[in-house]
């Protein structure tokens, strides 16, 4: 009997097959980054690069949920809008019914839960997708979280979904540090230096937001981007002669 | 199976004697059919020492980036492509303005005089061939071509890897006639009871029979199409294996045409972002 067709049948051994494909469809899509800071919240993007006669701004890896909430996605477009849609009226009836806001956990258990509920259904396949949700809540608290298809969440301090993840998220390991929890700066230059592991430089091939209490989501400029990293292709020419001085 | 509803068309079992409806049969068969389309006509046969073949994309996506993107247009000549009648049609009437990535696509055959003290044949293949296409193309590159040795490069998905031991992916693995060649860190032999398919193994029963050195490298990658990480597992197991005789180069030029490769073929599809 083939295990792997039917999404509602565990294997002997207790894997669910077609979620663990869908994981892999996740390593399709190209690299998403997420730092959180204490005041910032910033999600990186490696940009797809766009065929000439297509209209880039309906090729989008970060979309707004809510205006304090914002999201990064890694793997199958079509699932990505999908999600996004019902999110986006989820965030709107809850703030219709309660009178508040979502919090970001909140938005983020709802897509897990949807995401959950994709992989018990008969006749339904998993949405083949990752997301980083990031935001404020109203007391002021940013938060990054992240789920995946098989519908778990976990909150981070900073992330990598897509390709090359698992790089990038050790690249991240060894970078973060408690000093950059309260730098906006270094929280945008953390996400920029933890793309360029698995991106070309150069500010047309990412794409930055940068999310901050009480304000929507900002887009840095391209001008700003290239500031960043010719600050960081300086730093790693610093650091380069300073090995090779040592080996003298 | 008729269902109800069905529009069910007449047939006759009468069988039709007429040769002119046979002809016309075959034709359109023969205009889609892949063939090497030689861009000069010559009665003498090249020699090279050796013959590098890269069947698929991530094969083609290798040679590239590590040796083709390293040689300038007066090192490498262009010898022909393998392409329908159509096909090379559109490319004789090409303006040429292709960039080189782009050009990667087109199934090229290059001469190379002059590397490493050697003369090469460098083959790609990114579009796979049919099975009735293989012999004849072998047999179409023989009448023009000696060569004395032939590298292969070729990739297979991983779920037709088979072992029992725990394997991680990507991974390189080798076949040679050369049957003391010793393994590498990133590349061991293929052992039994895998097998290679398809065009490789066409050029490798080819080989055999014209008593050929041979030496085929399969990268099994997760990914069907061109995947960075499977491309760079390609050069750490050929470069591994070859050694001093490696003529596949990784710099500064290599790291930024293995990215814009990757963008390339990622760009055409909107499934995934």
């Amino acid at each position: 009997m083939s295990y792997d067709t039917a999404i509602t049948v565990f294997s002997p051994d207790g894997h669910l097959f077609q979620v663990e494909y869908a994981q892999e469809a996740v390593k399709k899509g190209s690299t998403a980054v997420g730092v959180r800071g204490k005041d910032i919240v910033v999600l990186g993007v490696e940009k797809k690069a766009v065929a000439m006669l297509q209209d880039d701004r309906t090729v989008r890896k970060i979309c707004s949920l809510d205006d304090h909430v914002s999201m990064a996605f890694a793997g199958l477009t079509a699932d990505a809008r999908v999600l996004i849609q019902k999110a986006r009226v989820e965030c709107q009836s809850y703030r219709l019914t309660v009178e508040d806001p979502v919090t970001v956990e909140y938005i983020t258990r709802y897509i897990a839960n949807l995401q959950q509920k994709y992989t018990q259904g008969r006749g339904r396949r998993p949405f083949g997708l990752s997301a980083l949700i990031v935001g404020f809540d109203y007391d002021g608290t940013s938060h990054l979280y992240q789920t995946d298809p098989s519908g778990t969440y976990h909150e981070w301090k900073a992330n990598a979904i897509g390709r090359s993840a698992n790089s990038v998220r050790e690249f991240l390991e060894k970078n973060y540090t408690e000093d950059i929890l309260n730098s906006d700066a270094a929280c945008v230059k953390l996400c920029i230096r933890a793309l360029l592991e698995v991106v070309q430089s150069g500010a047309k091939n990412v794409e930055i937001a940068v999310a901050r209490r009480n304000r929507p989501l900002e887009m840095l400029k391209a001008e700003e981007i290239e500031v960043i990293m010719a600050e960081i292709e300086k730093e790693n020419e610093a650091e380069a002669e300073k090995k090779s001085q040592k080996k003298i | 199976m008729s269902l109800f509803g069905e529009l069910q068309f007449g047939f006759s079992r009468a069988v039709s004697d007429d040769e002119d409806d046979e002809f016309a049969r075959v034709e359109p068969n023969l205009n889609f059919k892949r063939k090497i389309q030689w861009l000069e006509e010559s009665t003498e046969k090249i020699e090279v020492d050796e013959l590098i073949l890269a069947d698929g994309p991530i094969s083609c996506a290798f040679l590239h980036v590590y040796l083709l993107n390293h040689l300038n247009e007066s090192e490498k000549k262009l010898l022909g492509l393998s392409a329908t009648n159509s096909e090379f049609k559109v490319f004789q009437n090409d303006d040429k303005t292709d960039s080189e990535l782009n050009r990667m696509r087109k199934n090229l055959i290059y001469k190379v005089d002059n590397l490493n003290n050697k003369s090469y044949l460098v083959c790609e293949v990114f579009t796979n061939l049919k099975s009735n296409e293989f012999y004849d193309w072998i047999d179409q590159l023989w009448e023009r071509v000696n060569f004395k040795a032939c590298t292969i490069l070729c990739s297979q998905n991983q779920t037709s890897y088979f072992s029992s031991n725990r394997q991680e992916f990507p991974c390189v693995k080798y076949l040679s006639s050369n049957k003391e060649m010793a393994t590498a860190d990133k590349c061991q032999r293929l052992e039994e009871p895998n097998f290679l398919q398809n065009l490789p193994a066409a050029m490798i029963q080819f080989c055999v029979l014209k008593k050929l050195e041979f030496t085929a490298f399969v990268c099994y990658s997760p990914s069907i199409n061109v995947d960075i990480q499977s491309v760079k597992e390609t050069f750490s197991g050929v470069s591994g294996l070859l050694k001093d005789k490696n003529i596949f180069k990784n710099d500064d030029l290599s790291k930024k045409c293995l990215l814009n490769v990757g963008n390339l073929v990622n760009s055409v599809s909107g499934l995934y972002m």
